[in-house]
């Protein structure tokens, strides 16, 4: 179900630069959300990520670059005329107005009938879960129903765009995870072109059809959920998404690194001379036939045991086992182990890529 | 940027230019005016150059007919002017006039010629050369002037005529420190000045400091009764004291002379020093407790307890903790009374007897004399020591900022005979408010005080009370044309004050922010400069008297408004930095423009506080009358000025009942308010619009 809008489709950033004094925001950022596509903005504080969705917004005004919705250039549009839906991190419902007439607003400011007002309400209250809290006021409802009152105000006008900036971060973890798999049910049942900014990448790869993984104002990677995981493209999208071991080696050529002593075999996105190597703990596998090591500690989890491992030449990596397998007691410190790692899951990248600094 | 965008932007961009206009004309202006005014000084032009003046004038007679025309003339002088030209001669010639020259005039005429042949000849024929000249100039500088009028300025023409010109200079500042009389009333400013901040401020101190430390009985009742006297009308204090300690009053006359026979009412009575100073503690008090409270409630607790636990004695603490954290505060406070009793003229008119003041001065000569010159510059005398010790003393506070974010009061147990002694200083002070408006109350029902006490309300309605009283007032009327002009000023001011603090802390920039500091102005500046100022600048606006405003009923409301808008404007912007900037976005991007978005979501969350701006600027614009004194028309009588001058002849009767009505109409307003507070709109109780702006 497709809203009819007067205009909509894909929505694209052109080469989109920001300053703010002498701080760049954004730095020549490009990137294509197609229509009725759910896209996650992902990055610490301070990346742009907000910045780039309050451009598309029109609340801020790029200093170079342009927006276009279906091809047509937004530059002129002032935020009000815009008609894209903005779920604001704080909520920002109006205080002096009841969650009905909050939903109504940008009805009632495009001039629309009672009758039309009061059915449009009711529809989204019912795909919202907000029935019987239509007369009460925003300060009088809980965190969660504030933040459904501010998604469904922002879907009242039929907006072919929804922007969410951290809309679940001023909750509490549980209700977040419930929120997020809501969110995108009325998404997806609204058909509406989403952006979704957020640093949480569990909840960015939980909701997002296309991530897009932001660091100091550049766009380091745009793709599906499983690409940013498995095949990242930046030594920052390796070490911000998801846990990975950061490892000093050197690059070979022939598609090989050297460890301290060792030469292993990798995805290698780097030229000859110093580089990182990043693996995640699920990867390392310890079998007989493996490099030498020995476990320095290692930490219960529930479902894993998350060993420490330190290797020849004085670097640590992570390994998880799986719990059933070491039912008894894990491997003692001091143990001497052999661990390997599959060549398509050991990724390299160049020793003085900026974003392999900021690694947490 | 495109035009579609700055097309956007006209809106807020117009409003800015309005507010920007309006505090210009009607803040920055009238002040400014004031100040150029003081250093205005109108006087005689010196011999020599108006010798050079008229020279310059015969300039313009033909060539021919010059020397003819000043012989002809100089021919006719008579002895006495010839007497008078010589003098002038030797002026010019920087030879000294040797004679006296109040002598009478046969004297001074042998004493001048005597003078003349004493000189060296040489001396002597200069001299003798420029008598004709000197003639010339001093007395027939008219004809002249309307001989070559066409061919002068204005300017120029006037001043040849009179002989006098205007020029920039000090001399109306230096009267004040030359001239015996206003020299000593300075002098008695300042010390009463310092002696009332002093007691003021202590008793203040003690008393914001017990009711925040629970060291005052029913500390949250007491706060409320030292605050309630904060806007009264004015001259309430010396009234009432008046009334109870003067010469016919009720304990100096009625007990302690006529009942006890202990004292002569008519020598022993407050009137004089001690008077003013009780009338100015009195009314100055709430105004330094609300300041103190301020700092001493969100002053952090949890230090004074640290410094217990840490083994510091209660004397210590207090000392070395509790005061030194106040002391922004107590700066603060010390600046503002320190100003009030420099400028208060209401109370040493009323009840200071034959002791006279700086501020008094000034009230003589706007009022007596009309001269906005020399009142301008007592004016500036009145607030120059306490705005350059606030200065002096912020410059070197500056480093010490006490914020602090645990604003938990301190739990540690106040001395019990330290709690007996604040308590009853507290009470006592609340005890004395009562009594204070309970005398007001009776005065405004007695016929006569003091010499006939029968029962009337017409003071109320009519001058009818004291036979033979005149005043144009009638009973309570003046009430009523106040609650008019501070009733058009209230929501003028509260929608202006909203949207200029919109701009500054939604807009930002230094333009908006400019516009919003100059609203502060009158805040710290005193009624009077403001009121002086409004004159002087409105009398006639560039130099056209048919747009004088003076004597009119809009300058009063423009006075008003802009002299009391500050409070809305700080509430306003202390409400709009708590309310989250993303609320009026979120309209935005729902498809609000700017007007919308500022009707019908900024406008409503503004609620409280313009409400309380528009209160504040009617209240004290009902109560104050150092400015509208000044501005107030023959035909316009303000409630306040009435009362003022009333009480200042004794006809305390009728300012009894006036000030009782304002206070019956403050308070049914107040109540008003409260009660709309009560039956308000639901969403007026969520936290974000609460209390604490």
């Amino acid at each position: 179900m497709r809203p009819s809008s007067p205009f909509g489709g894909e929505l694209a950033f052109e080469r989109i630069a920001k300053r703010f004094g002498s701080t760049a925001a954004l730095h020549d950022v490009s990137l294509t959300v197609p229509d009725g596509s759910f896209c996650t903005l992902l990055g610490p504080s301070g990346c742009g990520k907000t910045t780039l969705l309050r451009i598309a917004a029109g609340f801020v005004d790029p200093d170079a670059g342009r927006v276009t919705l279906g091809g047509r250039d937004l530059a002129d549009t002032p935020p009000s005329r815009r008609n894209m839906g903005f779920v604001f991190q704080s909520y920002a419902l109006f205080p002096t107005k009841t969650v009905a007439e909050n939903i109504a607003f940008p009805l009632s400011v495009r001039g629309a009938g009672r009758a039309a007002m009061a059915a449009r309400v009711a529809e989204l209250c019912a795909l919202a879960g907000l029935e019987g809290l239509e007369g009460r006021y925003p300060h009088e409802v809980s965190g969660g129903q504030q933040q459904r009152v501010a998604l469904a105000r922002a879907l009242a006008a039929d907006p072919p765009v929804l922007l969410l900036d951290e809309p679940l971060a001023a909750l509490d973890a549980r209700i977040r995870q419930r929120l997020r798999a809501e969110v995108r049910r009325i998404v997806d049942e609204i058909g509406v072109t989403a952006i979704y900014v957020t640093h949480d990448q569990e909840e960015a790869i939980a909701v997002a059809d296309q991530i897009v993984v932001m660091d100091r104002g550049v766009l380091r990677q745009a793709g599906r959920p499983e690409e940013i995981y498995l095949e990242p493209a930046h030594a920052f999208v390796a070490s911000f998404v998801g846990a990975s071991s950061r490892l000093a080696c050197e690059v070979l050529d022939a598609g090989q690194i050297r460890l301290g002593p060792d030469v292993l075999a990798g995805t290698i996105k780097a030229p000859p001379g110093p580089g990182h190597a990043f693996l995640r703990p699920e990867d390392v596998v310890l079998d007989a036939g493996g490099r030498g090591a020995v476990v320095e500690r290692a930490a219960f989890l529930g479902p894993v045991w998350r060993l420490t491992l330190r290797l020849g030449d004085g670097q640590a990596l992570e390994a998880e086992i799986a719990t059933p397998r070491w039912q008894a007691t894990p491997l003692p410190p001091g143990t001497p182990v052999a661990w390997s790692v599959p060549p398509a899951r050991l990724h390299v990248f160049a020793a003085d890529d900026a974003g392999a600094e900021r690694a947490p | 940027m495109t035009r579609a965008r700055l097309l956007g932007r006209i809106p807020a961009l117009s409003a800015l230019l309005i507010a920007g206009l309006l505090v210009t004309v009607f803040i920055a202006v009238p002040i400014g005016a004031m100040l150029i005014r003081s250093a205005v000084v109108a006087g005689p032009v010196p011999v020599a150059e108006l010798k050079a003046m008229t020279e310059d004038a015969l300039a313009f007679l033909p060539e021919e007919k010059r020397a003819e025309r000043i012989a002809a003339w100089y021919a006719r002088a008579k002895p006495r002017e010839r007497m008078e030209a010589i003098a002038a001669s030797l002026t010019i010639h920087d030879h000294p006039v040797g004679w006296d020259r109040k002598a009478a005039f046969d004297r001074q005429i042998e004493a001048a010629e005597a003078a003349l042949a004493a000189l060296e000849p040489a001396a002597r024929s200069a001299v003798e050369a420029d008598l004709p000249i000197a003639y010339v100039t001093l007395f027939k500088r008219v004809p002249l002037a309307f001989m070559v009028k066409d061919a002068l300025d204005e300017a120029g023409f006037d001043a040849l005529r009179s002989g006098e010109a205007t020029r920039w200079g000090w001399d109306h500042y230096l009267r004040v420190v030359t001239e015996q009389r206003m020299r000593n009333a300075a002098l008695n400013s300042l010390i009463l000045a310092t002696v009332t901040t002093a007691l003021t401020l202590s008793l203040a101190f003690a008393i914001a400091y017990g009711i925040n430390r629970g060291g005052v009985w029913r500390a949250e009742a007491a706060r409320i009764g030292v605050l309630v006297p904060l806007v009264s009308p004015p001259v309430v204090v010396a009234t009432a004291a008046i009334l109870l300690l003067g010469r016919n009053g009720i304990v100096t006359k009625g007990v302690l002379d006529d009942g006890l026979g202990l004292i002569d009412a008519g020598v022993s009575n407050l009137y004089g020093f001690s008077g003013v100073l009780v009338a100015q503690v009195l009314s100055f008090l709430p105004a330094a407790f609300i300041v103190l409270d301020n700092v001493l409630s969100k002053s952090d607790g949890r230090l004074e307890e640290a410094a217990a636990a840490h083994g510091a004695s209660a004397w210590q603490i207090f000392t070395r903790v509790t005061l030194p954290m106040a002391q922004p505060g107590l700066l603060r406070a010390a600046t503002l009374i320190f100003l009030f009793a420099m400028t208060d003229f209401g109370n040493p008119q009323v009840i200071g007897k034959d002791m006279p003041v700086l501020a008094g001065v000034l009230y003589d000569e706007m009022v007596g004399f009309h001269n906005t010159s020399l009142s301008s510059a007592i004016a500036v005398w009145l607030i120059v020591p306490a705005l350059s010790i606030a200065l002096l003393l912020g410059r070197i506070g500056r480093r010490k900022r006490f914020d602090s974010a645990d604003q938990a009061p301190s739990a540690l147990p106040v001395p019990r005979g330290l709690r007996r002694g604040l308590t009853a200083l507290t009470w006592g002070v609340i005890g004395i408010t009562v009594v204070i408006y309970g005398t007001i109350l009776a005065g405004s029902f007695v016929k006569v005080w003091g010499q006939d006490w029968a029962f009337t309300p017409h003071h109320y309605t009519s001058v009818d009370a004291v036979p033979g009283f005149v005043s144009s007032v009638v009973g309570i009327t003046p009430v009523w044309t106040s609650l008019m002009v501070a009733g058009i000023a209230a929501p003028l001011g509260a929608l202006i004050a909203v949207v200029i603090a919109w701009l500054a802390e939604r807009r930002r920039g230094v333009a908006a922010e400019s516009v919003a500091l100059v609203t502060l102005v009158p805040a710290i500046l005193p009624g009077v400069v403001f009121g002086i100022g409004y004159i002087v600048a409105f009398n006639a606006p560039f130099g056209i008297a048919a747009l004088s405003l003076n004597g009119t009923h809009t300058i009063l409301v423009l006075n008003i408004l802009f002299g009391n808008m500050f409070v809305g404007v700080l509430a306003a912007r202390a409400m709009l930095r708590r309310l989250d900037p993303s609320v009026e976005e979120a309209a935005e991007s729902l498809g609000a423009g700017l007007v919308t978005r500022f009707t019908r979501i900024t406008l409503p969350m503004m609620r409280r506080a313009a409400i309380l701006g528009g209160l504040y600027v009617l209240i004290d614009g009902m109560c104050t009358f150092s400015a509208v004194v000044f501005l107030q028309g023959p035909d316009i009588d303000l409630a306040s000025v009435e009362i003022f001058h009333a009480a200042n002849v004794s006809y305390y009767g009728v300012a009894c009942a006036m000030s009782v009505t304002i206070l019956l109409v403050v308070l049914t307003v107040m109540a008003a308010q409260a009660l709309i507070e009560r039956l308000g709109p639901r969403w007026a109780r969520a936290p974000a619009l609460g209390r604490q702006a």
